[in-house]
């Protein structure tokens, strides 16, 4: 059982790399008009160019999708996608956009925006790292757990690249390892400050890389 | 409004190896209770262990390069040269400078050898399991 707690957790913070297109279309797509939580999400991009994933979104999405300016307040029911060659960051109630140091040979990069979120909003950050190859957003996950959020993952078995998500559940003790579906249905939840009890383990295949990490139930 | 502070508070255990980006002193960090290892340098650039791998195989590619790129440079200037000194009749300056010229081209084709000759190790998931205590 995740949330017992009951806390409304209305900062989600979502992280995906290659693959990550297919994954955050069929997400935000799952949410529902009155989320009442801010998405922010980072997938990983050239510098050099704009992005129509944004205007992709919005013809599945209930809830508006933008790339923001530095500064702009973060709004319940918004989601917001982290503009290109710049890292996003959650800061005192405002997105914050920064051209600071790369992360992981990148930039935008997961781990700030998750570490931002963790350090100001505590335990009502959710993080998801969904498809991508490579480590940028495990650390940061780890920070989001070690302030008290939640850290969710999509399945590797269903991940297009499951490198990122195997490499979280290797790394980090995250709380549940779900389908893009069951996802959708835990932050909807979580938002709300209700519990979320994770499908049985019988939806869940095995997972990858839980064996170096002896005595982990992953729940 | 100023932009906002990414850098890094300095905990980790500083090494001896350098940022790839920056050059700056690297800290090993450990994170979570499990002891994920990160790479951090002054500044705010962070590596898994894999990507500093990858980025340090970048730096000495280049480096190797650079080397590859004096060494060219040499041979051509100093053959150049030889030329002109032997056109002049300076036959002992431009046998010292042909002389040079021909070590430096083959010092060029040894690292263009070692350039091609490096393999990079595969980053496989088992390195998840390398953690900072242990043999």
């Amino acid at each position: 059982m995740i949330n017992a707690e009951r806390i409304a957790r209305d900062v989600i913070c979502i992280g995906m790399s290659a693959g990550g297109v297919e994954a955050i279309m069929r997400l935000v797509a799952l949410f529902p008009q009155d989320l009442p939580a801010a998405v922010a999400f980072v997938i990983h991009r050239s510098p050099l160019h704009e992005s129509n994933l944004p205007s992709l979104l919005n013809r599945r999405s209930r809830l508006p999708v933008s790339e923001p300016v530095d500064g702009e307040p973060v709004a319940r029911g918004r989601i917001y996608a982290a503009p290109r060659d710049q890292h996003m960051l959650v800061d005192d109630g405002l997105i914050r956009l920064c051209r600071g140091a790369k992360e992981h040979r990148t930039r935008p990069a997961i781990d700030p925006l998750f570490r931002s979120a963790a350090a100001t909003c505590g335990r009502r950050v959710v993080g998801v790292l969904l498809s991508g190859a490579g480590d940028d957003g495990v650390a940061g996950l780890i920070a989001i757990k070690a302030a008290a959020g939640v850290s969710l993952v999509q399945d590797p078995a269903e991940a297009r690249h499951p490198t990122m998500p195997r490499t979280a559940i290797a790394e980090d003790d995250v709380d549940a390892v779900l389908t893009i579906e069951s996802l959708a249905r835990a932050i909807r939840a979580l938002a709300a400050g209700e519990p979320f009890e994770p499908p049985a383990r019988s939806e869940q295949r095995p997972l990858p890389g839980r064996g170096s990490c002896p005595g982990r139930e992953v729940s | 409004m100023a932009p906002p502070d990414q850098t890094p508070e300095m905990r980790g255990q500083p090494t001896r190896l350098t940022c790839p980006d920056c050059s700056g002193v690297l800290s090993l960090r450990v994170e979570g209770f499990k002891g994920y290892l990160t790479f951090a340098c002054r500044v705010g650039h962070r590596y898994s262990v894999a990507e500093l791998l990858i980025a340090k195989e970048e730096q000495l590619e280049y480096r190797l390069w650079s080397a590859v790129l004096a060494l060219d440079e040499m041979n051509e200037l100093l053959g150049d040269l030889a030329e002109k000194a032997t056109g002049q009749g300076l036959s002992a300056t431009a046998a010292q400078m042909q002389d040079r010229a021909t070590q430096a081209a083959a010092a060029g084709q040894t690292i263009r050898g070692l350039i091609a000759a490096n393999r990079a190790v595969q980053v496989g998931e088992e390195i998840h399991r390398l953690r900072a205590a242990g043999p």
